[in-house]
């Protein structure tokens, strides 16, 4: 029979859910090319991570760092949100989908309502609100969280009584009760899964008396509790008397790693450090001296920078106790008593002011019912099944999965996840790029320097929340009397698509040439107006905003006197200003077409393929003689995945692929040149000839090695070997091993200590994976595992639930009491203290095995001759712990893999798949705009100083060939500190010129001075 | 007057105090029953001193005088009896119970509001002066912050206290 007609694949991909992973998967396509339909149930994107309060390892607010994305996601040409949306189902195959959607109504008309909030506070109908974990109440018409995006209220139909109030005070008109439901389809060429998971709910614990007691939080309450725009105001207080408590403890693994309560044996992976984290941040919110008491079983800061976080924590005086406990019990009025077994077998009880459960992940019914709409399969925990070697790919093809749907993991794995996805969407779809996405057409720019500045004002009343305080007619027609403004108005609302337009139509009417809008923060609508402007015909440089909401009438609103005189001086020091306003040009410049990956090992090798596979050209570049970098050592991994098969799959992948080009035993020696424009030096082969290589983004994927021990008779005695040597010798001799009557393992050699801080992240899981394979070879053999934590994160939990039913003995050390490996005659010995019998224990071993450091690549030369940081223990920093894990704060320069930090194979593949997704979208615009209020260097009056390159933080002038300081436009970030800096006032600030400057203060001054 | 009636019970003040009829000028018997009834009423009961409600009785005006409650009052009959603004009729009781509800959470958070004039206190302070429980005064007195009508002041040690808004 003939081949089925090929039907032409769909340049689009709709991404469920919207939150940090959906978000970034949805920006990373966007920006490559494609059109991206970001469907979410709730009314507003975000998903958990708007509801933190701060993150860990840097404690950044949450809110902060996302909002970025939550605006950019909001106004992006080619993201088409589409909230209060559920996916009904899914039909057709990958490159071609059909999707079925079920809209439910808003009965509020987004494109109207201006989120002013009158409609909220006349509803007279309250629920519990989710958004604050049900700390507090809501209305009926709310909006999720005050920077929800798409920006705009809703009507909760479950609870409201249909009175009618919010219509007649909704001065918009946005109020819609006749919204339906709708359902549509959608074409789409892949579908990327971020839906996210919800928390354990501890209600099911009786002995926590969760519902009886006010003061029993879970984490996720606490985190409201401690946020800024929560229900306290981020007042550190308990529920019950909004007293500040003086003692909170927290307990671990609240629904997770528990096979009584409920069926989540997992580790949800995330707890541990967010409860150090939440202990740290309410001892800094406390006014008094707090005491913070963590109960876990094991310590999990497995990630990179976490040990140190863990360390510091401690420092702090948070209180660590090792014990699970079982029962909260009242105390008093409202306080909480546990009790527990230490360490040393004594009970001990201690009353609580606040106790905050630990609640882990758990995949809800909801979200099982949505899989099974979309005919993915999930594994037994109810996570998508993936496999190693693809931690993205979903059993139907054409759907990806990232973030916590795939597993338990914390926001910087779900961030690197979701642009892995969007990689292996556009691998899939790289032959539709470009035909979905829409495309912007402006008019040509009029030119206006032989015209005198014509200023229009737009005085915006922005409902009632600048016109309710400040006197807006007034101020209108104060700015009639100001020099060179030619028109004024005032709008309800300045922002609305209906006054675009009338602007539009007046600017071309009285010939304005300079824009001033008295309104709200340029963080909201600066770009939106200069987009009208752009559509005028007018240099978008030639706007000029007042902050007459945010600086003003939300800051005085009890004097609205002094208000209203307030918004007429800014309004004149804005129009004073505008006047000097020039057009500023930004130019184009080409991008290379070309990826260069430096590394080929695991993460390597998958990036340049994934790059190719996205339509572009790529060089690899491999110092040693074969690729595969520490994979070529490895030989199963814990889930079963037979490495070297996959290994010499994925080689020949890449080494048949035409648009890749290998280059091993090859060294970097010289690189130079900016994002989208770089050289590399390369000298290849024995012979050493060189080679230069232009191309237009870089990633790094110089890998990892493994410590060599220098303490347990290491290198003394053949019966000494680390993990990775045992994974060969059982691989060569398992016949020999299968002998052995006991194995000795010890965890954490070279880790955790005073000269490497870290943790290694992957040694617990190789101990067990090992281990298992000893029990496999021989069920009699004794196996004991020495260690400090067991860092079974995530889904690998279950696996040491397997080791212990298998009968793999742990013991636990504390690091002031290691364990000690001696040789008796022929024999070896290994003794440590047994923390439950509390005295030495001695042990003849036929093996000894040791979970050895994963240290960072010798990378040296490379980092100074890219001019990339590392930190002290030689891993590449990236550009953002949390939200930029793949990038180097050096624009269009990439990191993946274990050159990062260590981790999983299947980590690194992720990341790289991520790193490859960044630069394919980079690669993707083929040009770059560059210029506008970036600054610009006199050379005729340049003396050569140096100050201005000293300044810099970004390192940009540089002294060029003819003895004056030269700034790259496209690498200026327009900060202003070699403007101010430089001694002969030599230097320009686009768009910030004296004359501007001083316009402003002489205008605010005027009358006074 | 379910309203009303409501609050005085809440008030402490009870319900009988206040009575409602409708009498016209040819009903002179009725009139005369009713009275009798009245004055009957008046002797078991006893006197009323309202200076011993001053805080409650201030709070249950407050309640009368808010939108929330004036408003779901108002649409009540429409509502219930023809259709809201989804073409639906809502059950009565349903919508009676909603207001009761409203009702309820507006009295308490009057009480809170009228002890807040003595100046900044504390959730426990406002507890003990109002009679009221602990918890109830936590979750009211944060409806009052989210509205804008009262407001966190400042810590005394670990104490926090709380002041009320200017209307």
């Amino acid at each position: 029979m003939a081949k089925s007609k090929e039907s032409k694949k769909v340049g689009a991909v709709m991404v469920v859910g919207g939150g940090v992973a959906g978000m970034q998967a949805s920006l990373d396509l966007a920006d490559a090319g494609y059109y991206v339909h970001l469907v979410d149930k709730s009314p507003a994107i975000g998903g958990i991570m708007a509801q933190l309060d701060k993150t860990f390892p840097t404690n950044d607010c949450a809110m902060c760092i996302i909002s970025p994305k939550l605006v950019e996601v909001g106004r992006h040409l080619n993201i088409n949100m589409i909230t209060n949306t559920e996916v009904e189902g899914l039909e057709g195959e990958a490159g071609n989908f059909t999707a079925k959607l079920i809209n439910h109504p808003r009965y509020i008309d987004l494109e109207k309502c201006t989120a002013c909030g009158e409609c909220s506070r006349a509803c007279p109908a309250t629920a519990v609100n989710e958004f604050n974990e049900r700390l507090d109440l809501r209305e009926a018409t709310y909006m999720t969280y005050p920077q929800a995006m798409p920006r705009g209220f809703v009507i909760d139909r479950s609870i409201c009584v249909g009175c009618g109030l919010c219509e007649k005070v909704c001065l918009a008109e946005a109020i819609n009760y006749d919204d339906k439901p709708r359902q549509t389809e959608m074409e789409v060429g892949a579908v990327i899964l971020a839906p996210g998971n919800g928390v354990f709910d501890p209600s099911r614990f009786e002995t926590y008396n969760y519902m009886d007691l006010p003061n029993v939080v879970t984490s996720l309450e606490f985190e409201r509790i401690l946020s800024a725009s929560g229900p306290y105001q981020g007042h550190l207080m308990r529920p019950y008397d909004r007293e500040e408590p003086q003692k909170i403890a927290w307990l671990q693994c609240v629904g997770s790693r528990d096979i009584n309560h409920c069926d989540n044996s997992y580790c949800s992976a995330v707890c541990c450090m967010y409860a150090i984290k939440e202990a740290v941040i309410a001892k800094e919110h406390a006014h008094g001296e707090l005491d913070t008491a963590i109960f876990f079983m094991d310590m999990r800061t497995y990630g990179k920078d976490f040990e140190l976080y863990y360390n510091r924590a401690k420092e702090e005086g948070v209180r660590f106790i090792r014990s699970r406990i079982h029962s909260i019990e009242p105390e008093g009025e409202c306080d909480l008593l546990l009790s527990y077994v230490d360490d040393q077998g004594e009970l001990q009880s201690e009353v609580f002011e606040m106790v905050v459960l630990s609640v882990g992940f758990e995949v809800g019914e909801e979200i099982i019912e949505l899989s099974k709409r979309l005919g993915i399969e999930l594994n037994q925990h109810n996570f998508a099944l993936t496999d190693t070697s693809t931690p993205v790919t979903t059993s139907r093809p054409g759907v990806y999965v990232c973030g916590t749907l795939q597993g338990p993991k914390d926001i910087p794995q779900s961030v690197m996840e979701a642009s892995g996805a969007a990689a292996a969407s556009s691998a899939l779809l790289n032959e539709v790029r470009w035909t979905e996405t829409k495309i912007k057409e402006l008019p040509e720019q009029r030119d206006i320097s032989e015209e005198e500045p014509r200023v229009g004002v737009f005085v915006c009343n922005c409902g009632i929340n600048i016109g309710g305080i400040v006197d807006v007619p007034a101020v209108r027609e104060y700015a009639r009397t100001l020099p060179n403004v030619v028109h004024v108005e005032d709008n309800l609302f300045t922002c609305s698509q209906d006054t675009q337009v009338s602007m539009a139509e007046v600017i071309k009417e009285k010939s304005i040439n300079r824009m001033v809008v008295a309104a709200c923060t340029p963080h909201t609508h600066e770009d939106l107006f200069r987009e009208t402007l752009l559509e005028v015909g007018l240099n978008k440089y030639l706007f000029e905003m007042a902050n007459i909401r945010n600086q003003d009438s939300w800051v005085h609103m009890s004097d609205p006197e002094k208000a209203t005189a307030k918004a007429k001086d800014l309004v004149r020091m804005s129009v004073a200003r505008a006047a000097l306003l020039e057009p500023l040009e930004e130019r184009m410049i080409e991008i290379k077409q070309r990826g260069l990956v430096i590394g080929g090992g695991v993460a390597g090798l998958n990036a340049v393929l994934n790059l190719a596979q996205q339509g572009f050209e790529v060089v690899l570049v491999e110092k040693e003689k074969e690729l595969g970098g520490l994979a070529r050592h490895l030989h199963r991994t814990i889930d079963g995945l037979d490495v070297q098969k996959y290994m010499n799959n994925l080689i020949e992948e890449v080494q048949t692929n035409e648009h890749i080009q290998v280059l091993t035993e090859a060294l970097v020696v010289g690189f130079s040149g900016a994002k989208g424009n770089f050289t590399t030096e390369v000298l290849v082969g024995p012979g050493m000839y060189e080679r230069k290589i232009d191309h237009g983004v870089t990633i790094i994927a110089t890998g990892a090695v493994e410590h060599k021990p220098n303490e347990y008779l290491y290198s003394e005695d053949d019966r000494v070997m680390t993990q990775l040597d045992l994974g060969n010798f059982l691989h060569e001799n398992s016949k020999e091993a299968a002998k052995w009557q006991r194995v000795v393992m010890i965890q954490c050699v070279g880790s955790r200590n005073e000269d490497n801080p870290n943790c290694s992240r992957v040694c617990c899981q190789g101990a067990v994976k090992h281990a298992l394979e000893l029990k496999e070879l021989n069920p009699d053999m004794e196996v004991i595992i020495l260690y400090r934590d067991m860092r079974m994160y995530g889904l690998l939990e279950d696996y040491y639930q397997e080791a212990r039913s298998k009968g793999i003995l742990f013991f636990r050390y504390s690091a002031d009491q290691p364990p000690q490996a001696s040789r008796n005659g022929d024999g070896l010995q290994v003794t440590f203290t047994d923390q439950v019998l509390n005295r030495p224990v001695q042990m003849s071993a036929d093996a000894l095995v040791l979970g050895s450091a994963t240290m960072a690549a010798d990378t040296e030369e490379l980092a100074s001759l890219l001019k990339l940081p590392r930190n002290r223990d030689g891993f590449f920093l990236e550009a953002h712990a949390k939200l930029r894990p793949v990038e180097c704060s050096s624009e269009a320069i990439y990191l993946c893999g274990t050159a990062h930090a260590p981790k999983l194979m299947s980590e690194s593949i992720a990341q790289a798949l991520a790193a490859a997704s960044k630069a394919g979208s980079f690669l993707a615009a083929e040009e770059l705009r560059v210029g506008g209020a970036v600054a610009v260097v006199d050379p005729e009056r340049c003396a050569a100083c140096l100050v201005c390159v000293m300044s810099c933080p970004y390192g940009v002038p540089r002294i060029n060939e003819d003895n004056v300081s030269e700034i790259n436009p496209a690498l200026c970030q327009g900060c202003g500190v070699c403007v101010s800096e430089c001694p002969g006032n030599t230097i320009h600030l686009g768009h910030c010129e004296d004359d501007q400057i001083s316009a402003n203060l002489h205008a605010l001054l005027e009358g006074v001075i | 007057m379910p309203v009303v009636e409501q609050l005085l019970g809440l008030a402490g003040v009870g319900k009988e105090r206040l009575q409602l009829c409708w009498v016209s000028a040819a009903e002179g018997q009725l009139f005369a029953d009713y009275v009798t009834k009245l004055s009957d009423l008046i002797g078991q009961l006893g006197p009323f001193q309202p200076d011993d409600f001053k805080l409650e009785l201030a709070a249950v005006e407050t309640v009368l005088k808010s939108t929330r409650i004036r408003w779901l009052m108002g649409m009540d009959r429409q509502i219930t009896e023809q259709e809201n603004v989804y073409h639906e009729k809502m059950d009565s009781e349903a919508y009676q119970a909603i207001v009761r509800q409203a009702v309820a959470e507006e009295y308490e958070k009057g009480m809170i509001f009228q002890a807040l004039a003595d100046g900044p206190q504390s959730v426990r302070e406002i507890a003990g002066k109002i009679g009221l429980p602990v918890y109830t005064v936590s979750l009211r007195l944060n409806d009052l912050e989210r509205a804008g009508q009262a407001e966190f002041h400042e810590f005394e040690g670990t104490t926090a206290k709380f002041v009320r808004m200017a209307a």
